[in-house]
């Protein structure tokens, strides 16, 4: 018997400060703890200033997710301030937010994720070839085009929000833009060009209309062995590969999901309460515990310090309860973290007391809900998968990537709603009160919560997606999503864990460049890569 | 080659407002307003492109737009001191004024008195019609 432990610092590709420490048996990780390398302190940023800061400041917590941050910051600011929202002024708010969501799909596919699949672990392998000559990072033929194309959405968000990222153009009460027919024709042709260049030649290999028949894991596979596009395109190899390199097999986790849901459906929210926006959202919210959904109530969320590196509060506590972060300054690194203690940055959210995974695996399970109304997404795809299959890097993988036909077609629709001689903005009073505003970041739930008092931010919390997927134990030694789903992984090769980072990939986690390991017990690094 | 910042002279000589398709309306005291097409947002929304020297309405963001093309008011963000004012109650998306009519901050480069003196003029004289469409068509 071989007892090892693997430092991993960091695991992501796009910012480097998520650590992972993983203690293995015989190959398999017997336990896993997560760590945030970085004390952010936005929250304690915005105590004390003017109320609307946070349209400002949140934005900029996050380089890839600012319009989300956006969308929760107007809709808190709209419940605390009792607005009016014109219907223009939430269509153009849902299509920045899915022109956000829309753009990390071929971006993380194929510059985070599927350059995993062509590591050499999967090398024997019949289909390693077709994968290495298609998604190898930067010469894979499907790289460019996909990244390339990534870069399309965004520019729809930046014709009504000015620039993407770091916009603030949703504000209290709707707005800033009053877009043109001239915007609106070249949104439209811009999703186009999106569509033609990647979404139905390379990744689907068939219509948008034809992908979205597709209502079953039956269905699916039947698609699949239609036609040789199907079968050629990048999700055909993708469903195969996926499959053949067993990436069904681990990463499968809490097994509980939430999500707050988003788009506010543009006829259902013109006065924004908190109890108004459940039934209002377009992509459904809930909390599906692996049999049951229940409703996303906010009041359910609690969050755990015992892990945690935060010296003003013990208890768990619910986010409009919690004082402002005072950071310790007893912070460690991971070779040097005792697991008993507090070892991370990351606060520990609770949904009803559970952890809970949260992404588009959880937004499609809401979407495949019975209960959902007419004006909601009906997809029972996800439904059908769980059961089958349930949750694992592929599911995670296939849920996000599963979205994308559908987001087309809602901007699509948004865009042509738009009525050019309507309100966009209606001024709203400024006032005291509490506000919670959330949505679905392209990685999961996110939320903010405020209090204006005398005109200023009294307190104002926010818990990204992230946070609920990266977190560490609770008070009670649960777990967070990422810990529990790496459990019963097996590493192949430690000097190259590749597996430990398809899946926190497979989660997006946000706190993600390089990754090393090193051998605990002798401090020899056994691998450092770069992508 | 570089600014006293340090900043890349090509992309930070320039102020934002160079560029911007609102410049006519700010000569002429036109104000502008969210959710309103047309007008400069200088006067009332706190807008920051005289002040702020950035590429921003030169070389286009995301190939196709600026903050300002779409009416939202330049933040500084390339400036020192951002965000400005701290944040501090009433900053935010609103020009800081003294006596409740003359902007705090003034474009650089001349006394506020002169820019005081020369706004009036402007508004009052105006610009040939052909410049004067203040981006108001749909």
């Amino acid at each position: 018997m071989s007892l090892k432990e693997l430092n991993i610092s960091p695991v992501g590709r796009v910012e480097g400060d998520l650590d992972v420490k993983v203690y293995m048996e015989n190959g398999v990780v017997t336990r896993a703890h997560t760590q945030a390398a970085m004390f952010r302190g936005f929250e304690k940023i915005l105590q004390g200033k003017d109320p609307q800061s946070g349209l400002i400041v949140t934005p900029r917590a996050c380089g890839i997710c600012g319009g989300s941050h956006l969308y929760c910051a107007s809709s808190a600011l709209d419940v605390a301030w009792q607005t009016t929202l014109s219907p223009n002024a939430l269509l153009l708010r849902a299509i920045g937010q899915a022109a956000e969501t829309i753009q990390s799909i071929p971006r993380w596919f194929y510059a985070i994720f599927a350059t995993d699949m062509a590591n050499k672990k999967f090398a024997n392998k019949p289909l390693y070839q077709e994968v290495v000559k298609r998604w190898a990072a930067y010469v894979g033929t499907s790289f460019q085009t996909g990244v390339t194309a990534s870069g399309r959405p965004v520019e729809v968000y930046a014709l009504f929000g000015g620039q993407w990222p770091h916009s603030s153009y949703m504000v209290p009460g709707g707005v800033m833009c009053a877009p043109t027919l001239k915007d609106i024709t070249r949104a439209h042709a811009i999703m186009n060009q999106f569509r033609n260049d990647w979404l139905e030649p390379v990744w689907l290999g068939c219509s948008i209309e034809r992908y979205m028949q597709i209502k079953s894991w039956d269905d699916m596979m039947e698609w699949l062995n239609e036609n040789e596009s199907h079968f050629n395109s990048d999700l055909g190899l993708l469903l195969r590969a996926g499959i053949e390199f067993g990436l069904d097999k681990f990463g499968q986790g809490v097994g509980k999901f939430l999500a707050w849901g988003t788009y506010l459906h543009k006829d259902m929210y013109n006065k924004p309460t908190i109890e108004a926006r459940n039934p209002a959202v377009i992509s459904s919210s809930g909390f599906w515990d692996g049999k049951n959904y229940h409703a996303a109530d906010h009041m359910q969320v609690a969050e755990h310090v015992k892990h945690a590196w935060y010296m003003n509060q013990a208890d768990a506590l619910h986010p409009f309860d919690e004082p402002a972060p005072m950071a310790s300054t007893d912070s460690r690194t991971l070779e040097n973290s005792d697991f008993n203690d507090k070892y991370s940055w990351a606060k520990a959210p609770r949904f009803m007391g559970h952890a809970a995974e949260t992404g588009p695996l959880a937004r499609v399970i809401m979407n495949a809900n019975p209960a959902n109304a007419a004006h909601q997404i009906q997809d029972p795809l996800f439904g059908d998968i769980m059961e089958k299959m349930g949750p694992s890097v592929f599911t995670r993988v296939l849920a996000r990537v599963h979205e994308a036909p559908r987001i087309y077609t809602l901007i699509n629709d948004w865009l042509s709603q738009v009525r050019l001689d309507d309100e966009f903005y209606i001024k709203p009073t400024e006032r005291d009160g509490i506000g919670w505003g959330a949505t679905e970041a392209a990685r999961g739930a996110l939320a903010h919560w405020i209090k204006i008092k005398n005109g200023v931010i009294e307190n104002y919390q926010i818990i990204a997606p992230t946070t609920w997927n990266v977190g560490p134990n609770d008070s009670e030694g649960k777990a967070g999503p990422i810990e529990s789903a790496l459990e019963g992984t097996e590493i192949e090769d430690p000097h190259d864990p590749v597996e430990v980072g398809m899946v926190a990939r497979s989660f997006d986690s946000c706190l993600v460049c390089t990754v090393h390991a090193h051998d605990n017990k002798t401090g020899k690094e056994l691998a450092k890569f770069k992508l | 080659m570089i600014d006293e910042y340090h900043r890349p002279k090509t992309f930070f000589t320039d102020f934002v407002q160079n560029g911007c398709p609102n410049a006519v309306a700010f000569s002429e005291k036109v104000d502008g307003h969210f959710g309103k097409r047309g007008g400069c947002l200088f006067y009332e929304v706190g807008c920051r492109g005289p002040m702020t020297r950035a590429s921003c309405n030169r070389i286009l963001w995301n190939r196709h737009s600026s903050k300002t093309r779409a009416n939202h008011p330049c933040l500084g963000c390339t400036e020192p001191g951002f965000p400005h004012h701290d944040l501090k109650k009433g900053s935010v998306f609103k020009t800081m004024k003294y006596l409740g009519f003359l902007p705090q901050e003034t474009p650089p480069g001349e006394p506020k008195l002169f820019y005081y003196f020369k706004a009036g003029v402007g508004k009052v004289l105006g610009s040939p019609d052909s410049a004067k469409n203040y981006g108001n068509s749909k």
